[in-house]
């Protein structure tokens, strides 16, 4: 089995690990969940042991502070508290500490959601390329539906919601809003428009997953937003010695981002699976990071740069790209 | 082997000194949301079923 792929694999079932919540439909309250995960997996999942950064962000945004105010105008010392303790910090600089380490890395080798998308694309039909501007639509909506509608959209009563929750996310429909309806009947009798609507955009992007290549994360996904910036400045570092490249396109046809490699290696979309160096004949693609050993440094699959393959084999020459677990394009 | 030759915009090197000071601004951050009591609201919020997330309301 390909490394990526069972680190995917451990990394979605760690993360939903608290198995009798499948069975009960209680989702895990112990103290794991003051933490979050670098990636999309909803906290009302019955099985999620830690937080979604993107439902723990807007939760602290909608709050609006602690301050309780102690007459009927809140007082200039009571308001600074209010934007102090209604700001994420915690999850602003855990997600930048994930950043500065490995940029979107943990997209490509840990997001439960990353993992279904990468599933469904490997189903053995035509694939689409979409325009590279519908890429910009995930900044809108880590800017709109996470920050400003949970910090300025408020009903008559003062309050507001978590907006990309309520009316954009897909993995939270899929991991809480089918399974705890079907394990509590309570919760069936209410279900309504609204889930009618989120339902929707789940088998949207649902179908786009086998067509497209990860049309979540490129189009709509608020981590993958965040984390894009810091591809270009991490400890993390892809490189490609383009100037050696033969043009083969093997990089191209695996590449789990629908990228050409050669231009856009570690570029905000790219999420560093490195699917790409473990095809290139010509081992032209490293990754490197004063946190990872030298010798192994540069393939996935623990083969050295240029030179020989785990057991002793040779480098594949530059005809053979049949090699991947490749989706084509 | 040779060492890789970065070239175009997508292999740009970047100041290696960014992604410390990254490390070390995250670090500060997250130890400015514990203090404030952020963790303590999220583990509220997450022990109770979302009901936006659900797509109930
Ligand atoms: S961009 Fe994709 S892989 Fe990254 S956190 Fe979002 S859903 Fe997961
Ligand atoms: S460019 Fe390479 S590392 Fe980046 S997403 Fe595509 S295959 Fe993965």
């Amino acid at each position: 089995m390909n490394l990526r792929l069972l680190v995917q694999l451990v990394a979605s079932v760690v993360t939903n690990a608290n198995l009798k919540g499948f069975f009960t439909g209680k989702i895990y309250d112990g103290v794991l969940k003051r933490g979050c995960v670098p990636t999309l997996n909803c906290y009302s999942c019955p099985g999620a042991l830690f937080s979604c950064p993107v439902g723990a962000a807007q939760v602290t945004l909608t709050s609006g502070g602690t301050a309780e105010p102690a007459g009927p105008v809140p007082t200039l010392r009571e308001r600074l508290w209010n934007v102090l303790s209604g700001t994420p910090w915690f999850i602003l600089g855990f997600m930048t500490v994930v950043g500065a380490l490995a940029g979107r890395a943990t997209c490509g080798w840990l997001c439960p959601f990353g993992l279904l998308q990468d599933l469904l694309h490997r189903l053995p039909t035509p694939k689409w390329r979409p325009p590279k501007a519908m890429r910009l639509l995930k900044y809108l909506c880590l800017v709109v539906l996470v920050v400003l509608m949970p910090l300025f959209w408020v009903d008559s009563f003062g309050y507001s919601e978590p907006a990309y929750c309520k009316y954009l996310c897909p993995a939270g429909t899929l991991q809480g809003g089918i399974l705890l309806p079907l394990l509590n009947p309570d919760l069936r009798g209410v279900l309504g428009k609204l889930f009618a609507w989120k339902m929707t955009v789940l088998l949207l992007f649902l179908a786009a997953m086998v067509f497209v290549a990860r049309p979540f994360c490129s189009w709509a996904c608020p981590i993958g937003a965040f984390l894009a910036p810091f591809n270009r400045a991490s400890l993390l570092r892809l490189q490609v010695e383009a100037d050696r490249c033969v043009k083969c396109g093997a990089c191209r046809k695996v590449c789990v981002a629908g990228l050409d490699p050669v231009t856009e290696l570690d570029s905000g979309d790219c999420v560093r699976c490195l699917e790409c160096a473990r095809v290139c004949p010509l081992h032209l693609i490293h990754a490197e990071a004063p946190f990872l050993p030298a010798p192994t440094r540069t393939r996935p699959d623990g083969a050295q740069p240029g030179g020989a393959q785990p057991g002793g084999a040779q480098p594949a020459t530059v005809s053979d790209t049949s090699a991947p677990t490749a989706d084509s394009h | 082997m040779a060492t890789p030759t970065p070239t175009g915009p997508a292999t740009a090197a970047h100041p290696s000194r960014l992604p410390w000071a990254f490390l070390a601004a995250g670090l500060a951050l997250m130890l400015g949301g514990i203090w404030l009591g952020e963790t303590a609201r999220i583990l509220d919020k997450a022990t109770q079923v979302c009901l936006q997330c659900i797509g109930i309301g």
